[in-house]
């Protein structure tokens, strides 16, 4: 199965998403997109990495990127969201400065809820039974950079893993979210959640 | 000790973003509102702290807190080469990276911050391969060229980056037999060189300093390789800097798009006037500081 993968390269730790892909989908198309005219015609999955998310917002918003990934959301294409990603393709942002929510899944988030970088950590995180179908995983680290929180889950929203109780990977039809970095940890499942999700659509 | 990958982490997020020198809350906004992905708290950008003269230190503490009260992105802050004292009490503070910067006076003639001690992640300068690995060896999660901060002159930002990087391709052609000889002249620790040749790359991100004043000079240091770029004087001493801030962080996204340059280039102002680095006095050279 060839997967197209559009990778969001405004800014942000796009680089580490593409071994994990090629890992994940070996015969994957990869496409950098900083612009509406890096799109290419078909799109199977979009991911928006970590980063920072204002930046990230802010120039999205200028170019019109967002309206088109706003368009292949309604279409079906498949995203995965990590970290400032997540925070972006939250329904509401309790502390949004210059981002601005997306709406893409019914999450409020809370920018850099753990603290500053000194409080940044990696952690154990636990998947949830929503999880068994994509991953036999039933624990993994996590690493938090100046992460986001989840606050508040809409009740279409599936938890599928958590860290100290609270929410920290998310899927609402399309839409994977996580608040961590998979893409930094050398053999994380949620790769293994997205394939799994990916081929049985 | 904290993991290293949630030091080079931070680093890995600030990819293909602009850092930006600010000296007071209000420029630190203008810079957020730009799409910095980061400030540098500053008691002076370089071009003045060349222009004052004297012992240049650690900014102001209120300073630095104020900066980070008015913004949500990460706060960097600059300590001088060796004191870790300094470096303890901005970690004390809660910033998000220090650069232990041979634009402060220095405070040791012979050792640079053992920055393993440290939670908070470290950059600091390099002028070759040799100068990063051994502050990668002493615990720096990021390296970025010194050039010759404060001139608005790129020359020697892009001297040090093709150093780097063709000292790193040099490393990828040797047999294994050849590299402790390559790390006797590199003056850097074996098992990094060694890393380093396997790997065709630096064990950390590798980003633009020291020069940098146009959206053109941005967008030269990534193609050159850059992962991200620096912005001191540059935009602060300049005739428009919300103008230029946008578009240097617009040419660093779309640094290999020349039409996209052309358009981001237009409507700008004047740059700093700036100083060509030629006709300097061998003892305003700043980037010879570090060892």
């Amino acid at each position: 199965m060839v997967i197209n993968t559009g990778l969001i390269a405004i800014q942000g730790n796009f680089n580490s998403h593409r071994q994990k892909i090629s890992e994940a989908f070996p015969r994957s198309n990869l496409f950098l997109i900083r612009d509406i005219y890096d799109l290419p015609e078909k799109l199977d999955l979009v991911i928006i990495p970590g980063g920072e998310s204002s930046t990230i917002h802010l120039l999205a918003e200028l170019s019109g990127l967002r309206k088109s990934l706003e368009k292949l959301w309604e279409q079906g294409v498949f995203f995965l969201a990590t970290c400032a990603g997540a925070i972006l393709l939250s329904k509401k942002i309790i502390n949004p400065g210059l981002a601005e929510p997306w709406n893409f899944i019914e999450i409020t988030t809370q920018r850099n809820a753990y603290g500053r970088q000194v409080d940044s950590s990696i952690q154990t995180i636990n998947y949830t039974e929503s999880a068994e179908k994509y991953t036999s995983h039933r624990h993994s680290e996590g690493v938090f950079i100046r992460a986001p929180k989840i606050i508040e889950v809409g009740a279409e929203v599936e938890i599928l893993a958590r860290c100290n109780k609270e929410p920290v990977l998310v899927k609402q039809k399309n839409v994977l979210g996580a608040t961590f970095h998979p893409e930094l940890s050398s053999d994380s499942p949620v790769y293994d959640i997205l394939k799994n999700i990916i081929c049985s659509a | 000790m904290t993991d290293l990958r949630l030091k080079i982490g931070l680093a890995d997020m600030l990819r293909g973003g602009v850092i930006m020198d600010v000296t007071d809350a209000e420029q630190a906004e203008i810079a957020e509102q730009a799409g910095a992905v980061a400030v540098m708290a500053l008691e002076r950008v370089p071009a003045d702290i060349r222009a004052a003269g004297g012992v240049a230190r650690m900014a102001n503490v209120q300073k630095i807190k104020d900066i980070m009260a008015a913004v949500d992105i990460p706060v960097m802050a600059k300590c001088r080469i060796g004191h870790f004292a300094e470096a303890q009490i901005l970690q004390a503070l809660g910033v998000d990276f220090i650069d232990e910067s041979e634009v402060l006076t220095p405070a040791d003639d012979q050792n640079h911050v053992y920055k393993f001690d440290f939670k908070v992640p470290f950059v600091c300068g390099a002028r070759n391969l040799g100068e990063a690995l051994r502050r990668i060896a002493e615990g720096a999660a990021l390296i970025r060229t010194k050039g010759e901060a404060g001139t608005g002159d790129i020359i020697h930002a892009v001297r040090h980056m093709r150093s780097v990087q063709q000292e790193i391709r040099k490393l990828a052609t040797l047999r294994s037999d050849e590299l402790m000889a390559e790390a006797k002249q590199l003056q850097a620790p074996y098992a990094l060189v060694k890393m380093v040749a396997e790997e065709k790359k630096l064990p950390v991100p590798n980003f633009a300093a020291g020069g940098v004043a146009s959206p053109a000079d941005a967008a030269l240091m990534m193609q050159l390789g850059a992962e991200s770029v620096f912005v001191g004087s540059g935009v602060f001493k300049s005739q428009d800097p919300e103008a230029r801030a946008k578009a240097i962080v617009l040419a660093v996204t779309h640094y290999n798009d020349p039409e996209k340059l052309a358009e981001i280039s237009s409507q700008l102002g004047e740059e700093m006037r700036g100083i060509d680095t030629s006709k300097m006095d061998k003892q305003d050279i700043i980037q010879n500081r570090g060892w």
